[in-house]
């Protein structure tokens, strides 16, 4: 959480773990030089550039879309939410690389438009062994494109959170795109199963992972109450709230987080306006909700981030009798200032 | 994420699930089968003996060798790649006497020495084609005495 837009946010962690990107990225690409070099000595610079970027931004994509899911199920995965941008713009970069040489050996020596010709070429649409391939990875590379550019706060502010999540959840579009390109292009001509049983089984991991992490969310979702200004519903007992932590309640398939702090109760909307992270799966730091994905902050009592910033998300009155936890399962405000549940 | 963004998530989840199978299969499917013979290995393709006609075309840096185990039989067309194909995706043909592409022989990448073993003894001529331009790269028609 920053007050000013910087070029590149790094902090100490994020320069930590570029260094493990970078380290990731070169050790992959010497690694397949190497191998490529000593079993086919006659592979050209190009051919080589080509598949070693190819198969990395494939790779590096998998990790990408892995990291939701893994975190969903998994809260040890978090730092890696946290970092993911760097690694995505990465990927980007890596792909640019793969798609320019590509372009550049197929389509740089006609006479005409190197672009129009990756659009012309080849009009077989109707032939799947014959399918113009490299239209579906130039698609996927301008939506990685878009995405990389606006991988940015300054993007998230002005976009408004809500175009700019639609316009990053076409990275599923571009997968799918990728996908098909590699299967209806390289795999065509490819004579060992090993490149296309990888490709298989990482779609395969990707979809156990997000099928998973739906089903935990599903499983959330199913308790779930009638939204209400008068009718006080039963949370928990108040041991089973952790110190500094929420306990997440459903109503209309909305979630709210009561968090415990300081012997005291408050409840907000759970989502966090940054980038619609869980808040209730954060924790109190410093005396405020912090979001686990990218330590977006707010103040239990009024949903407010602490000024300068200026984010607010909705809150909810909440009592407590007999050592049971009671939330009115009505939206104020955002913002609005609520007097929270003292424990006693 | 809010209710929303998590319907949205399903969606494009369930559409992935269904459709990429779809596309990855067919499209295995869909590789041609070429007879296993015709692939270009040179661990497989030894070169044959003897030498029994040689056409070179070096404006296009290419040369054919015809070989055999005996000095009657031609049994390996060997293709030797001085410079590089413009077009990085070659595939070669046998060019049948309608001046159209044949029967596939195999692939060309890269400089180097590639050995098809053939069935024709008189190859008509050869025609490399790229496969990602749906496109004729050289067309070569051979003179036999």
């Amino acid at each position: 959480m920053g007050l000013n837009y910087q070029l590149v946010l790094w902090n100490k962690n994020k320069k930590v773990y570029d260094r493990y990107i970078l380290l990731f990225v070169l050790l992959y690409l010497v690694l397949f030089w190497a191998i490529t070099l000593i079993t086919n000595r006659n592979t050209t610079l190009e051919t080589l550039t080509i598949r070693s970027s190819g198969t990395l931004a494939i790779l590096l994509l998998h990790i990408i879309l892995s990291i939701g899911p893994l975190a969903r199920i998994n809260t040890k995965f978090l730092p890696l939410l946290y970092n993911r941008r760097h690694l995505g713009v990465t990927m980007f970069l890596i792909a640019l690389i793969h798609g320019g040489f590509s372009i550049f050996q197929f389509h740089m020596l006609g006479d005409v438009n190197p672009i129009y010709s990756v659009f012309t070429s080849n009009l077989d649409y109707s032939s799947l062994h014959d399918f113009p391939f490299q239209v579906l990875g130039f698609i996927a590379l301008l939506i990685l494109f878009a995405m990389a550019a606006t991988s940015h706060d300054f993007w998230l502010a002005n976009l408004s959170a809500k175009t700019w999540k639609a316009l990053h959840m076409l990275v599923y579009v571009a997968y799918a795109l990728i996908v098909s390109h590699v299967f209806l292009g390289a795999f065509q001509q490819e004579t060992s199963p090993y490149m296309p049983a990888l490709i298989g089984i990482g779609f395969v991991i990707l979809v156990i992972l997000h099928i998973t992490a739906g089903i935990k969310e599903v499983r959330k979702d199913r308790q779930t109450y009638k939204a209400s200004d008068t009718d006080w519903k039963y949370v928990c007992e108040i041991d089973e709230i952790e110190e500094d932590r929420a306990k997440i309640f459903i109503v209309d398939n909305e979630r709210i987080a009561i968090f415990k702090y300081e012997n005291k109760l408050s409840a907000i909307h759970n989502v966090c306006k940054h980038q619609g992270g869980p808040l209730g799966e954060g924790k109190i730091v410093d005396g405020c909700i912090t979001c686990p994905w990218h330590g977006y902050q707010y103040l239990p009592q009024n949903g407010q981030s602490p000024p300068p910033f200026t984010e607010k998300v909705a809150t909810y009155h909440v009592k407590i009798e007999d050592n049971k936890v009671y939330v009115l399962p009505k939206a104020l405000e955002e913002g609005t200032e609520v007097t929270p549940a003292i424990i006693k | 994420m809010n209710a929303g963004l998590r319907k949205r998530h399903l969606i494009f989840w369930i559409l992935i699930l269904i459709i990429l199978p779809i596309i990855m299969i067919r499209a295995k499917i869909n590789v041609p089968k070429q007879p296993i013979e015709n692939k270009t290995y040179l661990e497989v393709n030894k070169q044959k003996p003897v030498l029994i006609k040689e056409i070179n075309d070096m404006n296009d840096g290419l040369k054919f060798n015809f070989r055999g185990d005996n000095d009657k039989q031609i049994s390996q067309l060997e293709v030797i790649l001085v410079k590089p194909l413009k077009d990085a995706s070659s595939t070669l043909f046998e060019l049948n006497y309608n001046d159209e592409k044949g029967t596939y022989i195999g692939e060309l990448s890269q400089t180097g020495v590639y050995r098809f073993p053939i069935k024709n003894q008189r190859l008509y001529g050869v025609l490399i084609f790229d496969e990602i331009k749906n496109d004729v790269v050289i067309k070569k028609v051979f003179q036999w005495d």
